[in-house]
């Protein structure tokens, strides 16, 4: 038994005791504890594991910088896997279970692997597991990877975090004493500034310190700042992190609510003060993560906050000044204190009743659980609990994530920012500043304050002269962790360093070095000042490795915000959804919409492969609304047209449609589709229907690149219309039988044109254009009327025994047909040459785009893949899977393309597929073989056509 | 799946959500049309004095909304007929009544739930923004906003408006 509670100490509140859970086990704590003070305070130190190696651990920290202690917190049913112990608060039977054990942190069956160290050194997965092979080793490594317990029903569900944009013109990150002084000068200037603090509580160190240097309560000076800053129009939020720095001045805070869901917050920031401290540092000894060792400044938080002493018989090592107001106040709760400083003059008074040693430092500690004795240069002394103080890191990595410098600064023993960001200061603790009258005055300075002997209650003194950095003892480096969590210790560095990894960032991915949950928080300098001391390079060269968002660990929802379920991925909704509902319809996205894939019940395949029969042999209408209907207007309509597309647009006649593909600058076909001449000045661009965002993009960059001094307008029309697509041998029936339209001028409506007229006052445009290989018209309608005219058209088409089909059908018919879905049956390297069209770049003079790029040398290898047809050889029924690869029947085997569509054609009762293939078109009638998982099939090259390949059904 | 969960595309015309503080109304059909180019002359020849409103609106019976550089989104409060494409004048119209789908939004909490979606302050003098990640128009009415959806994705904004959470304390 070594921690424990100092009755009435601290703010938590002592009458209202909680029960909680800790790998099955009850422990007690009071209303205002986090997970890590009633743990600390029941006496115990072993409560997690680390990762690799398994060996126990403690408490060592205070906040988000704990490297040692994560739980998986059970509350009310939900499970939320790694929360830090000292962020977990606390409430009535909170279920924890202690990360990376087996089947708990006090008996830990993996604890084997420790004994194994030798053969789990930095890298050690590069070289390991080559026998018999990775297959075998894989699933037992699985196992043991992973942190956490992630639970299958913590959907988040009625509370989801809420997403919020704001701005101000001045935020400050940090509510300790560097930030209430930025925050108070601000607001004396009437400026609405935000302040955002981590914790609950404003004060930071003040909350714990020695603060005797103020002239007034520090709690009485928080409330005048917090009326300041309120009365300014600003806003306070606590217990919130900003964890990201984006572009152009935008920052992410989380908001962790205790009531109601929690809160992101993406503000656009002015002006920024980061005033967010800093992290204390561990000290290198042989054994130094043993349970029972912790920051000596977390043992003070937790004293003063929460009344908990972390131990009896209490050791402090340090090299600053910071400790000795420490020490005093164990000495005062009754414990026996030794103090070992590193330095032999230390500037502050020796505290009274406590054993002072100096020009000392800690070799090794003992014990096997936790801490029972250690050794320091001169003696051996028994302890149940050492504090360390390896001086202090500032806190940047917000600085550094908006792309700032660090430079070394050899008084404060530590990297600081180099300024070299106008909108944002640094101040405090995150600026190296750790004397108190200095960090309000940096505070005060920064938040527009020029009269300083307003804010500063009196000078004094706090003591955080001559930080001290961890030495090396050079005593079995093994046994001196570097990073806690991932069991990096100083041999490893060395070794890896030995092996030529001695970039910083080599050093972090090799080793795991503050990779972990905690982000290296307390072990990324420390890595550093290893490899400066193996180099010989100063810690300014070899620099630090890069600082990301988040800087800490953010839960997903909170990302994702209301973005969840089908809000997740928004869909495109059709006008007639609840007509196809009503018929039945399964539906599914494709392309960015939700659309019907087929409508007859029962199996997909057969349904599809039903509704494929009926366009071929009766009507059938299809939803085909989606398609673009991107209008391009103007004098210069042509012109742009011709420069964006393959084939030359401005020679048709209006009222005519062409079959187009456009190109990326690469020569790339990107899309494909009709562009219809309306007249002279206006032509509509129907681009497949997952593609008219991009069209429209490269249109208007071609606009604005080119054009830009040219009447000329692109108006994308698209969801204006809907479009019902009326195929099949019978589908003239239905358009001549329909009341609503003028017989004769249907009748005249050739293949590849448009007809526009009205019905009543409503527009209307029919084409002539074909998807299936049926003749198709394509009626387009103004949204809002396009219910009604389905009403009239329906009928029509089920009185001559058709019906809806869906895209799955579509799909089919186009296949059979060989017409190309772009992004499927086409890679991204596939030219239109590779389809059989290599008229227009032949014949075209003019420019266009991607027209360079089709004259390449890669554009003109003879083994280019190109579109083919594969037919299977004999009786054998088999549909080819999608993406099987097509080899070559004899010789070495290889892959010389892939299947792109595959499907059985009802209409021609054989399988069909389109391919990919080298050389393709020069291969038409050879035969091939078709390799997927371990079997070979052998089919038969074919044009890319397998039905009504003369073309008799269209020109009707 | 869970992605899979689809409300039915089913708003109608009227009151769509009625919370504390908060009302979503979808407007009848207004009139739209797209008109490029020489705006003033587009007008004249519409016959309409419109005014050309940023985000800050406030919107009116007839007025234009800022969509692009010497490009706008005419409103009207009946649909107008129109010769679609160029006109000699030097400027271009298409007619896209059914494109957008006109939402009101009142109540005072009606900026907090913009906040929830929208990527910046409501500031700019071109009334297009990503709200809720799609390509939106807002406007200020005078009694709240004017969100223009795009049709196909009236339902998801509904959806989106729906579940905005309401909190004290913001705006």
């Amino acid at each position: 038994m070594s921690g424990w509670r100092v009755p009435g100490k601290g703010s938590i509140d002592h009458k209202s005791p909680l029960i909680f859970q800790l790998d099955g086990k009850n422990y007690s704590g009071f209303e205002g504890d986090t997970a890590a003070s009633a743990l600390l305070a029941s006496g115990e130190k072993l409560f997690g594991r680390s990762f690799k190696r398994h060996r126990p651990r403690g408490i060592w920290g205070m906040g988000n910088e704990e490297p040692n202690i994560f739980f998986d917190v059970t509350q009310d049913g939900k499970t939320t896997p790694n929360l830090r112990a000292p962020l977990v608060t606390l409430t009535n039977n909170l279920s924890l279970r202690s990360s990376n054990s087996w089947p708990n942190a006090r008996k830990d069956w993996l604890g084997v692997l420790d004994l194994l160290r030798k053969f789990i050194s930095p890298g050690f997965y590069y070289k390991t597991f080559m026998s018999p092979n990775w297959l075998f080793w894989e699933p037992l490594i699985r196992r043991l990877a992973g942190i956490g317990y992630l639970d299958p029903e913590n959907y988040p569900t009625a509370q989801h975090p809420v997403k919020i944009t704001h701005q101000c013109p001045l935020m400050i990150v940090g509510g300790g004493p560097a930030g209430l002084a930025a925050a108070e000068a601000a607001a004396d200037d009437g400026i609405p500034l935000w302040l955002i603090n981590d914790g609950f509580e404003l004060g930071g160190s003040l909350q714990w310190r020695d603060n005797s240097s103020f002239d007034m309560p520090w709690q009485e000076w928080i409330s005048k700042v917090v009326g300041k800053i309120l009365s300014a129009g600003g806003k306070i939020l606590t217990n919130t992190v900003v964890w990201g720095v984006f572009d152009h001045q935008h920052f992410a805070a989380w908001e962790r609510c205790s009531e109601g869901p929690d809160r992101l917050w993406q503000i656009k920031a002015d002006r920024m003060v980061l005033a967010t401290g800093a992290i204390e540092r561990p000290l290198w000894f042989a054994n130094n993560d043993l349970p029972g060792i912790m920051s000596a400044e977390a043992a003070y938080f937790y004293l003063m906050k929460f009344g908990v002493v972390a131990g009896q018989n209490i050791v402090i090592a340090t090299g600053n000044d910071s400790s000795y107001t420490l020490a005093r106040e164990l000495v005062q709760t009754g414990c026996n204190v030794t103090l070992i400083d590193a330095r032999d003059n230390p500037t502050d008074d020796t505290p009274e009743a406590v054993n002072v040693h100096l020009g000392e430092q800690v070799l090794e500690a003992h014990g096997s659980k936790k801490l029972e004795a250690l050794r320091t240069n001169s003696r051996s002394l028994e302890a149940d609990t050492l504090l360390v103080s390896g001086g202090f890191t500032p806190s940047v990595h917000l600085w550094m994530q908006a792309g700032g410098n660090l430079q070394w600064d050899s008084q404060s023993d530590a990297l600081i920012p180099a300024k070299n960001i106008p909108y944002i200061q640094t101040v405090g603790a995150a600026n190296g500043s750790f004397e108190l009258m200095e960090v309000l005055a940096e505070g005060y300075r920064a938040g527009g304050g020029k009269d300083i002997e307003k804010l500063l209650p009196q000078s004094g003194k706090s003591g955080f002269h001559f930080p001290f950095r961890p030495q090396q003892t050079k005593i079995n480096t093994n046994r001196i962790w570097v990073d806690y969590f991932n069991d990096v210790t100083l041999a490893d560095i060395q070794s890896v360093y030995d092996e030529g990894y001695s970039e910083v960032e080599h050093l972090k991915r090799y080793t795991t070095l503050g990779m972990a949950i905690d982000q290296g928080k307390t072990s990324n300098l420390a890595g550093i000042f290893a490899l400066s001391q193996l180099s010989g390079d100063s810690i300014e060269n070899i620099g630090t490795t890069t600082f990301r968002p988040p800087y800490v660990p953010v839960p997903l929802d909170v990302i994702t915000g209301q973005c969840y379920g089908s809000k997740f991925n928004p869909l495109k909704r059709l006008e007639l959804e609840p007509f196809h509902k009503n018929l039945g319809a399964d539906f599914r996205e494709y392309g960015g919409w939700l659309r019907p894939a087929k409508y007859l019940s029962g199996d997909e395949l057969i349904a599809t492969r039903n509704e494929a029969k009926l366009a071929r042999k009766k009507v059938v209408v299809f939803d085909a609304s989606p398609l673009g209907k991107i209008e391009v207007i103007g004098p210069d309509a042509g012109k742009l047209l011709d420069y964006c597309f393959y084939i030359r647009t401005s020679n048709l006649q209006p009222g005519k449609i062409r079959y187009n593909f456009m190109l990326s600058e690469n020569g790339i076909i990107m899309d494909d589709g009709i562009v219809i001449k309306l007249d002279e000045n206006r032509y509509i661009v129907s681009a497949s229907s997952s593609h008219v965002d991009a069209v429209r993009l490269n249109l208007e960059e071609a606009r604005q690149d080119r054009f830009l001094t040219s009447p000329l307008a692109i108006h994308d029309t698209t969801c204006n219309w809907s479009t019902l697509t009326i195929a099949g041998p019978l589908a003239p029936e239905v358009l001549y039988s329909s009341e609503l339209l003028d017989k004769t001028l249907i009748k005249k409506l050739s293949h590849m044109s448009l007809l526009e007229t009205r019905i009543g006052d409503i527009n209307l445009r029919i084409a002539r254009v074909s998807f299936t290989g049926e003749i198709s018209y394509e009626i387009s309608i103004p949204s809002g009327h396009v219910a009604n005219l389905m009403e009239k058209i329906y009928p029509l088409v089920t009185r001559l025994g058709g019906s809806c089909i869906g895209l799955e059908a579509s799909s089919l018919l186009r296949a059979e047909k060989g017409y190309i879905l772009v992004g499927k049956d086409t890679d991204g390297l596939t030219m239109p040459q590779d389809l059989g069209m290599s008229g227009p770049m032949n014949s075209r003079k003019d420019e266009f785009i991607g027209k360079r790029s089709l004259f390449s040398l890669e554009a003109q290898r003879p083994d280019r893949r190109q579109l083919i047809g594969v037919r299977m050889v004999g009786s054998d029924q088999l549909v080819l899977p999608t993406g099987a690869h097509l080899i070559p029947p004899t010789g070495p085997k290889r892959s010389l393309g892939f299947i792109t569509s595959s499907y059985f054609s009802p209409n021609l009762n054989h399988p069909i597929a389109l391919a990919l293939c080298e050389n393709g078109l020069n291969r038409i009638g050879e035969g091939i073989c078709v390799f997927n998982k371990d079997k070979i099939y052998r089919a038969e090259i074919c044009q890319p056509c397998f039905f009504d390949i003369k073309r008799d059904r269209l020109n009707v | 799946m869970y992605e899979k969960r689809w409300t039915w595309n089913e708003t109608r015309v009227g009151n769509v959500i009625s919370k504390e503080g908060f009302r979503v109304k979808l407007m009848p059909q207004r009139g739209n049309l797209l008109v490029s180019g020489n705006l003033k002359t587009a007008f004249r020849h519409l016959g309409l004095d419109l005014p050309i409103l940023g985000m800050e609106g406030p919107a009116q019976e007839n007025f234009a909304l800022a969509v692009g550089r010497n490009k706008v989104l005419v409103s009207t409060q009946k649909q107008i007929e129109v010769q679609n494409g160029w006109h000699n004048g030097g400027f271009m119209m298409s007619s896209v009544d059914f494109q957008w789908k006109q939402l009101s939004l009142e109540g005072h909490a009606t900026r907090m739930v913009l906040a929830q979606g929208i990527a910046h302050n409501l500031t700019s003098p071109s009334c297009i923004t990503q709200i809720f990640g799609k390509t939106s128009i807002v406007v200020k009415s005078e009694t709240g906003y004017f969100l223009f959806v795009e049709a196909p994705y009236l339902q998801y904004y509904t959806d989106c408006l729906n579940s905005a959470t309401i909190f004290e304390g913001v705006f």
